[in-house]
């Protein structure tokens, strides 16, 4: 009865909506059991923040500009960019660990597995996003015009950032899905962190 | 118990081949997977497909469960093509690899009840299916808990459970039991014996020839990408395993000329002697010339420190046919297996 149930439902973009609700549930889960992942990214950039703000602030030169009016913006796209990391880390974990691979011999929507994982980030990092929100209310802020651009940069450069972060994560991670992190780190973290154009302006 | 209802709902005859591969190739860019890999599993039995490591046993799986595609050949599961209709073969398989495929942080609940939605059950049906398979799986009172704390046995029985959600009317188990201690292998075991006695078909990959010998109505051994040898265990035990084994160790090893000389009247196949071990091994025909051979060697004053007959165990058909000249022997090894490649020849024209 159940296999011919089974049978009956192939894959087909029909089942696309249903299988990608099924693995986000899975991938946030996964936030759920491992609050660490979430708890970290949240308090992350809030700490950067306010070291920055008050210790190194004084030092940098910012043109007029209040500091806290560059860096608030700034460590927003920082959180966007950590969060893709998540994602490509999450994902090599599942290739490694064999669990692509059972969900490639599923009948399921093959696109599900890469949009439940994305959507399930992004829910991870618009929760860091909004905490970080929050602080950005507690200042007070009137956000000048120029700054208001920065809010598009999660929106424009996440596809982009987790495209090069997939790319990277995905051909260099080894078996037991180790050394992404760092390896994606190396690529794009530092050169982007050598640069340090969200916390500096030139 | 089982229908292999297709997806129009019609049923298939029972005597339709479970699984057929036809001259299937593979290359990974210079190097050859596969090479031509043949092979029938009629439905409701156990085939068991034995190899050295990097027999690409694993590719040939992966081709059959529609992860991989071939470079040439054809393949059918249930009568479906694995390229053209992969989405309908992946309905009537499960998989089961090398890993224990299961989210670590998911309870193993949770785990089953993703895997039967995936199989796109509803949702009651896939909670009802996953208490099924844990009360079945032993593991109702692990079931809350997230896998990360499983053992290695649970987290395979935990695996074994996913792939069976649908009732997948054809498993591919890579290598089930590797690194599972014995009595979770005997559990195991015990759970695929069922299932096949409810009509599932298997195709079972493994490195332990216990768990061949056992589970396996049919074996074929693949070597090279290729199938080299098919069979039952015995037919496979009888044609290249070589006869009843005769092992005579010494206790003076000065003696062993002299006991070469005695054995040599014996025997129906060629004396291989470990002069270092003071053992010689010898193929007979028979077991009723143990007395004999006791009284001559007791006659000819040669002092026996262990004497016993063996048979042939798959190990030695394994040996046989892909045997690596890693071990001294393997100049006499050899030339069996050439025999053994030769001999399956015909019987892979007959698939």
């Amino acid at each position: 009865m159940t296999t011919a149930k089974a049978t009956m439902t192939t894959s087909g973009f029909m089942w696309a909506i249903p299988d990608t609700l099924v693995i986000t549930w899975r991938n946030l889960l996964r936030f759920v059991r491992l609050p660490q992942l979430l708890v970290f990214s949240t308090i992350q950039p809030v700490m950067l923040l306010l070291l920055f703000n008050y210790v190194f602030g004084g030092a940098i030169t910012t043109g007029g500009v209040k500091y806290i009016q560059y860096l608030l913006p700034g460590f927003l796209v920082q959180i966007v960019i950590f969060g893709s990391t998540q994602t490509s880390v999450g994902l090599a974990e599942d290739l490694s660990r064999g669990l692509i691979d059972r969900f490639r011999s599923l009948p399921m929507a093959r696109a599900a597995v890469l949009a439940g994982r994305t959507v399930a980030d992004n829910i991870a990092v618009h929760f860091s996003g909004a905490a970080y929100d929050w602080c950005w209310l507690c200042y007070r802020l009137q956000v000048p015009k120029w700054s208001r651009r920065w809010h598009c940069c999660p929106i424009v450069g996440r596809p982009v950032w987790l495209h090069l972060h997939l790319d990277f994560s995905l051909h260099w991670h080894d078996r037991e899905g180790r050394g992404d992190s760092s390896s994606c780190w190396l690529c794009l973290g530092f050169p982007y962190r050598l640069r340090q154009f969200h916390v500096c302006p030139r | 118990m089982l229908d292999k209802a297709g997806p129009d709902g019609t049923i298939r005859a029972e005597a339709h081949p479970a699984i057929v591969a036809q001259g299937l190739h593979k290359a990974f860019g210079s190097v050859k997977a596969l090479d031509g890999v043949d092979l029938v599993v009629q439905p409701g039995t156990v085939m068991a497909l034995l190899g050295p490591n990097g027999a690409e046993k694993t590719t040939f799986v992966r081709i059959l469960t529609t992860l991989m595609r071939p470079d040439a050949g054809r393949a059918q599961v249930m009568g479906y093509d694995v390229v053209r209709d992969a989405a309908v073969v992946r309905s009537f398989i499960g998989l089961t690899g090398q890993y224990a495929a299961v989210d670590d942080n998911l309870t193993g609940r949770e785990n089953l009840e993703m895997v039967g939605r995936l199989y796109h059950l509803g949702r009651p049906e896939a909670r009802l299916r996953a208490s099924e398979l844990l009360e079945s799986f032993d593991l109702t009172d692990a079931a809350e808990r997230t896998v990360k704390t499983y053992s290695g046995g649970m987290r395979r029985r935990l695996d074994l459970a996913a792939s069976l959600v649908a009732h997948a009317p054809v498993l591919f188990l890579d290598e089930p039991t590797a690194g599972l201690d014995p009595r979770s292998r005997l559990g195991l075991w015990d759970i695929i014996t069922s299932l096949v006695k409810e009509g599932t078909t298997v195709l079972l990959t493994t490195q332990y020839l216990e768990e061949a010998d056992r589970l396996a109505s049919t074996i074929a051994v693949l070597d090279h990408g290729r199938i080299v040898k098919q069979g039952t265990p015995e037919e496979l035990k009888e044609c290249c395993g070589g006869n009843v084994l005769l092992q005579l160790r010494l206790a003076d090893r000065s003696q062993m000329a002299l006991a070469e000389k005695i054995l040599s009247t014996f025997g129906d196949g060629r004396l291989r002697i470990d002069a270092e071990a003071g053992q010689l091994d010898l193929p007979v025909a028979g077991t009723t010339m143990l007395p004999e051979v006791c009284h001559r060697l007791d006659a000819g004053g040669v002092r026996i420190y262990d004497i016993s007959l063996r048979r042939p165990t798959l190990d030695d058909v394994f040996l046989a046919l892909t045997g690596r000249p890693t071990e001294a022997s393997s100049e006499e090894v050899s030339p069996e297996a050439e025999g053994g490649r030769r001999a399956s020849r015909p019987e892979r024209r007959r698939l």
